[in-house]
């Protein structure tokens, strides 16, 4: 069957027998190929879904808190009408009130009452709850407090 | 099979890489009718068996339907092709690594009991074939059977063209020392 005078005539018999050498694929193969390929579409659709959708939700929480941070350092307007000074507040905490000197040449009242009659008519209903739970935790008036320096 | 010219079979490579493109994993059949057969043939030197070179070519066809834009605009499609189909084929043995010491033993004890009985001759140089190391096996069926330079076999083994012909040669002074015997048992018969 095999003549070899030398590798020459060896890769020519190798070569004839490649005419001959062609492997029957299993029938289903085709059919189970295009099968995978198309599952493995779907799972590559359904993953860049999945990604879009935790990235959009981790957009919009990032943006909710980074909102929701600057929101909560709030600074009470020292333009509201008697009240020079600046009320930090977190939420319906108050922080502090600002030492900043007066920059209102009119006279002020700084009493509570008249603290929170400006706060009330300014519309600040949370911060008026602030201001008197900050009222009832510490003793004296508000210069008292201030010059303690709580 | 039909055996097309090696510029000519790349185009039609590209050409149906193009076409699964613009049209989806549904062209894909075009890709496997022209390539499989083929595609195969070398898996089968790689694994040794045909079930994990069909499985090979299920890996290599999936992964070029995800991503056809690199086979259409590879410069040299069927040896991109068979180079996936390569390490799609080493992937499988790789996972199957625990379970090739047993199948190795088998395969020794069939090599020693192997009588070929059909004197086909495709059959008989596929059996020697078999008996070759794998890296040898795989440079002789690219090198004949596929038709492509040392320089195109080197880019699909990632070896240097001197090693891979240097393997060529090795491989055919053994498929020389397995096929002789049989020409001369021919000859006395």
């Amino acid at each position: 069957m095999f003549e070899f005078e030398d590798h020459n005539s060896l890769e020519e018999q190798l070569m004839q027998a490649s005419a001959d050498s062609a492997i029957p694929l299993r029938g289903g193969l085709r059919q189970q190929v295009l099968d995978a390929a198309r599952q493995a579409r779907s799972r590559k659709i359904y993953t860049r879904s999945l990604v879009a959708l935790g990235s959009f939700f981790l957009t919009v929480t990032m943006f909710f808190l980074i909102h929701d941070s600057e929101k909560s350092h709030r600074v009470a307007s020292d333009r509201t009408p008697g009240w020079p000074k600046t009320i930090y507040v977190k939420g319906s905490q108050v922080l502090g009130i600002s030492t900043a000197a007066a920059h209102r040449p009119e006279a002020i009242k700084t009493d509570w009452n008249s603290v929170q009659a400006t706060l009330k008519q300014s519309g600040e209903w949370g911060l008026v709850d602030a201001v008197v739970r900050f009222r009832n935790e510490r003793a004296g008036t508000i210069e008292q407090i201030f010059h303690r320096g709580e | 099979m039909e055996k097309l010219a090696p510029a000519k079979f790349a185009a039609k490579i590209r050409c149906c890489a193009n076409d699964l493109q613009d049209h989806g994993v549904d062209r894909l059949g075009s890709l496997y009718d022209l390539t499989a057969h083929r595609l195969v043939r070398y898996a089968v030197t790689v694994t040794k068996n045909m079930s994990d070179a069909e499985d090979a070519i299920q890996a290599t066809m999936v992964r070029i339907a995800m991503k056809p834009k690199i086979l259409a605009t590879a410069q040299q499609p069927w040896a991109y092709l068979l180079r996936v189909a390569r390490n799609e084929a080493l992937r499988i043995l790789q996972k199957r690594k625990p379970l090739q010491i047993f199948a190795q033993c088998r395969q020794l004890w069939a090599r020693d009991s192997e009588v070929v009985e059909d004197n086909d001759q495709a059959q008989v140089i596929r059996q020697a074939l078999k008996r070759l190391p794998t890296n040898q096996s795989e440079v002789v069926v690219l090198k004949i059977w596929e038709d492509m330079t040392f320089a195109e076999i080197a880019s699909v083994l990632d070896e240097s063209p001197n090693t891979v012909a240097s393997r060529y040669r090795y491989a055919l002074q053994k498929l020389d020392g397995y096929l002789r015997p049989l020409a001369r048992e021919d000859i006395n018969v």
